[in-house]
């Protein structure tokens, strides 16, 4: 895989989909390779949503979300008040996501290659978001909004990375 | 005479923001129904006639491409319209869909004003322009 390509893709995805999907402005940093994703994360409950891939390149990806900014998150996208939003719609509002994350992501890293998406989960595997859960290697984005922070992170599973 | 419309997504998020958008075009929709795989969309069209199926690509159970494929072999289904939502947007995912006789398709993130472009090419033009067209382009992004 290769990382710098990947990078970018990554960072084009989350501009696009949160942009223009969830109106949120962000910016984007680039956490340090020997960094836990945890370590770009505020220190309040998360939601953690995986998705797995397999294609030209393997991995998973990784989001995790505070759970009130997801709840912010949910309201908008949905157009509901927040006395009526439930955990379920905070959930799949998470898992959709990632799922168009990771979709915008591999489309704009390898556009003439198809992958097979898996469906998204939400996880409680607090390792994929950590160091030790790197077979071949990750990538991990840290999205700063207007007053909280995610983190974006790829797993490579298949056979590594190449600058 | 209202349209039927079918919204197929694995997500409930995704269908509600689906039939959020269409409403705000304008559409004169006299009903919608969801399904959550491609096999629960195959039940309902075997007893509703629709006339719009909007499908997620990704999805448990059957996806759809291969629910699009059913319908192709289904004499009573061929004919309507399909369009296909997808966050696999690669070349040649897209080929797939196109020679398997999709009517249109829309990359995810998407906005209002691509499901509307969509809806007036398959359906014709809304009878009833809706407030939201007043705010433009701009004021029909989510």
């Amino acid at each position: 895989m290769k990382v710098a390509a990947m990078k970018l893709a990554m960072k084009d995805s989350i501009f696009k989909v949160l942009e223009k999907m969830f109106f949120v402005p962000v910016d984007v940093q680039e956490t340090p390779g020997n960094a836990d994703a945890g370590d770009a994360l505020p220190n309040t409950p998360q939601i953690t949503a995986c998705l797995g891939f397999n294609g030209p390149s393997d991995g998973i990806f990784v989001l995790s979300i505070p759970a009130d900014l997801a709840a912010s998150m949910a309201v908008d996208f949905l157009g509901v008040s927040p006395e009526t939003i439930s955990s379920e719609h905070v959930t799949g509002t998470v898992k959709e996501m990632i799922n168009m994350l990771a979709g915008s992501t591999l489309s704009a890293y390898e556009p003439d290659s198809a992958f097979n998406l898996q469906i998204p989960e939400i996880t409680t595997a607090q390792k994929l978001m950590t160091s030790d859960s790197e077979p071949d290697g990750s990538i991990t984005l840290s999205i700063e909004t207007p007053d909280n922070r995610m983190a974006y992170r790829l797993l490579i599973t298949d056979n590594g990375i190449s600058s | 005479m209202p349209f039927k419309i079918l919204i197929v997504d694995d997500s409930y998020p995704m269908r509600a923001v689906i039939k959020k958008m269409i409403k705000a075009s304008g559409f004169n929709v006299g009903e919608f129904f969801e399904a959550a795989t491609g096999r629960e969309a195959l039940d309902i069209l075997d007893s509703q006639w629709l006339d719009l199926v909007l499908s997620d690509y990704n999805m448990p159970d059957m996806n759809g491409l291969d629910m699009l494929k059913a319908m192709k072999e289904n004499d009573m289904l061929k004919d309507i319209p399909v369009i296909m939502i997808t966050t696999e947007g690669s070349n040649q995912r897209i080929e797939e869909f196109i020679e398997t006789g999709v009517s249109a398709y829309i990359k995810k993130p998407f906005t209002p004003e691509q499901i509307r472009s969509h809806l007036n090419q398959l359906l014709g033009e809304p009878e009833h322009e809706s407030c939201s067209d007043e705010a433009g382009d701009e004021g029909l992004d989510f």
